[in-house]
């Protein structure tokens, strides 16, 4: 065998390595109802969870508390199945937020509530108008 | 309501995407024929083709630029990303801030190096500025913004479409004439100083990338196997150094207007670009090697082309709107994804089946390279950039291997790992023992030499 072919082979399983321990860590994104599922079966590995803010009927966000220290909040988010849920958040409110057209949490639940690590924010609402405005 | 810098614009938008065409066949044509005469009258037309071409790219970008400077608010590339208010200097990040201006700012940078092309390398100049032609044909179409007739297929997403044509408020029934007093405004995020000058780097570096892609690609095809890699070299260097200045530019803007208190979040848009960069590093290593010691041209042909189709992959996951979950500043979704598909896979399948054909022919050093040799080491230490580099690639591709698993049929919902710092850094941090043993092992077989 030429060293040149044990070099490529041991490339290989490098590159394998590589894959299969990103399995391992991959997150995956799911409903609430699945989240608190796989949270009560005791897997605590963070999730992403894709969703919208709630909403009343003149579209302002309704449901955003401030926590008590002032430097946490929490909001009620939709997710893509129609849930309705409670999520905390250890941070103040990113900038932007209650204009965001859709929300992705990476968190966990604990207890009835979910606890969010992360909070990315889809915002093209201002600038992506539909309406001008005069 | 200004029409005419618009349709000026426009105008100039089609005439380079012609004019390329017409440059890429003229130069084809000048690479095949085999007549003296011949070549040199299709060397004059792609010359010509290529200096047109040019030229209608700097008239876009200036009627553009005219448009957002003046404040024509009818139009809605201005309305969108600017207002009265906004300060002179960025001015230039609006130019940038919509997808269409930074295909634009693409092209003209590859004008620009286009041109430098023609100028240093009489000899290279015909296949090379081919694949030049053909890589600015499908990025003007990118700003074409015509609809097909009969089909009704659009092509591009023109810069100069006006205010009405592109939002359906009622207003512009009652009143087509209907001019806004001021523009949305330009993103807060984008109002720094690094947005003015990050992405001009980033994009010169992109440019900077097809160059030595061009080189391989003339040098298989015109059967020059080892004589690409000495004018290629340069440019890579350049490509290196440019595109981590831009990268390290991002990193900088990044630490200063999103509040993830740090210069690199793993976002996959940062990915995108980090993943071609180390690639790139890499094949400048192994084109050195085969410069000093006529080892690893194969490898070398693999890299250079990795790199720019990683850049094309880039730009695929960045403006197709897929990784819309994953990332926090991705473009949105302008409806390019097939062109852009079409754009990746035409390139891709061009190199490799042109790699393929002339696979066998492609002289190889017969002597295995000792283990003490630096040649080998440095060779180790390209593995680790581009296993490394594949590290990056596969959770960033995640929303696009969803998007294909769910496009047969199938359920995928993998994203990207949680903990995105402690994830990505607990790797490289590895890979980045192995590459300073690397580094080692060749300083000291250099002792030994």
């Amino acid at each position: 065998m030429k060293k040149s072919h044990i070099f490529i082979i041991v490339i290989i399983a490098a590159a394998v390595a590589i894959i299969l321990s990103t399995a391992e860590d991959a997150s995956t994104y799911v409903s609430f109802s699945e989240a608190y599922q796989m949270a009560s079966a005791g897997n605590r590995k963070p999730i992403h969870v894709v969703g919208e803010l709630k909403k009343d009927e003149s579209g302002n966000v309704v449901g955003i508390e401030a926590g008590e220290d002032k430097v946490s909040f929490s909001f009620i988010m939709i997710d893509d199945n129609g849930k309705e849920q409670k999520v905390f958040y250890n941070q103040p409110m990113p900038q932007d937020f209650t204009r965001s057209e859709k929300v992705v949490v990476i968190g966990t639940y604990m207890g009835e509530n979910f606890y969010a690590e992360k909070i990315l924010l889809k915002c093209p609402s201002k600038y992506q108008e539909n309406t001008v405005n005069v | 309501m200004h029409y005419f810098i618009g349709n000026l614009g426009h105008f100039f938008v089609i005439t380079s995407f012609v004019a390329a065409i017409a440059t890429a066949f003229s130069y084809f044509k000048a690479t095949t024929s085999s007549d003296l005469l011949n070549k040199n009258g299709w060397l004059v037309n792609g010359r010509a083709g290529f200096y047109l071409h040019a030229f209608a790219v700097l008239g876009i970008v200036i009627s553009l630029f005219l448009i957002i400077y003046n404040h024509y608010f009818e139009y809605h590339y201005a309305y969108s990303y600017s207002d009265k208010k906004l300060p002179a200097h960025y001015l230039f990040s609006t130019f940038w801030n919509g997808q269409e201006g930074s295909f634009l700012l693409w092209m003209f940078w590859h004008a620009v190096l286009g041109i430098v092309l023609i100028h240093t390398n009489k000899f290279w100049e015909a296949p090379v500025m081919t694949v030049f032609a053909a890589v600015q044909a499908f990025l003007a179409s990118m700003i074409l913004g015509v609809v097909l007739p009969v089909i009704d297929f659009k092509i591009g997403s023109s810069p100069f479409i006006l205010l009405r044509d592109a939002l359906p408020d009622p207003i512009f029934t009652v009143q087509p004439d209907f001019i806004p007093a001021d523009g949305q405004g330009l993103n807060p995020l984008l109002q720094n100083y690094w947005m003015v000058i990050h992405p001009p780097t980033l994009f010169l570096g992109f440019a900077a990338t097809l160059v030595p892609f061009s080189f391989c690609l003339a040098g298989l095809w015109l059967k020059k196997y080892r004589e690409w890699v000495r004018p290629a070299l340069p440019w890579s260097l350049v490509a290196g150094a440019v595109l981590g200045l831009g990268i390290l530019m991002g990193g900088y803007w990044a630490y200063e207007t999103l509040n993830f208190g740090g210069y690199w979040n793993w976002d996959p848009v940062e990915n995108a670009v980090y993943v071609p960069w180390l690639v790139l590093i890499a094949s400048i290593h192994t084109m050195i090697t085969y410069k000093n010691s006529e080892t690893a041209l194969k490898a070398s042909i693999i890299l250079v082309i990795s790199v720019f189709i990683l850049i094309l992959y880039s730009t695929f996951l960045t403006r197709s709107g897929v990784l819309g979950d994953a990332s926090v500043h991705s473009f949105t979704d302008l409806g390019l994804s097939g062109q852009l598909l079409l754009y990746m896979f035409f390139f891709l399948v061009v190199a490799v089946a042109l790699a393929a054909v002339r696979w066998k022919e492609i002289p190889s050093s017969e002597k295995e390279s000792s283990l003490y040799s630096r040649e080998f080491w440095i060779f180790v230490g390209a593995s680790v950039l581009c296993l490394m580099g594949f590290q990056v690639l596969v959770p960033t591709s995640f929303p696009v291997l969803n998007k294909v698993v769910q496009f047969f049929g199938g359920v995928s919902n993998l994203a990207p790992p949680a903990d995105q710092v402690g994830f990505y850094s607990r790797f490289p941090l590895q890979p980045g023992h192995p590459v300073a043993c690397a580094g080692g092992g060749y300083h000291n077989s250099r002792k030994g030499v």
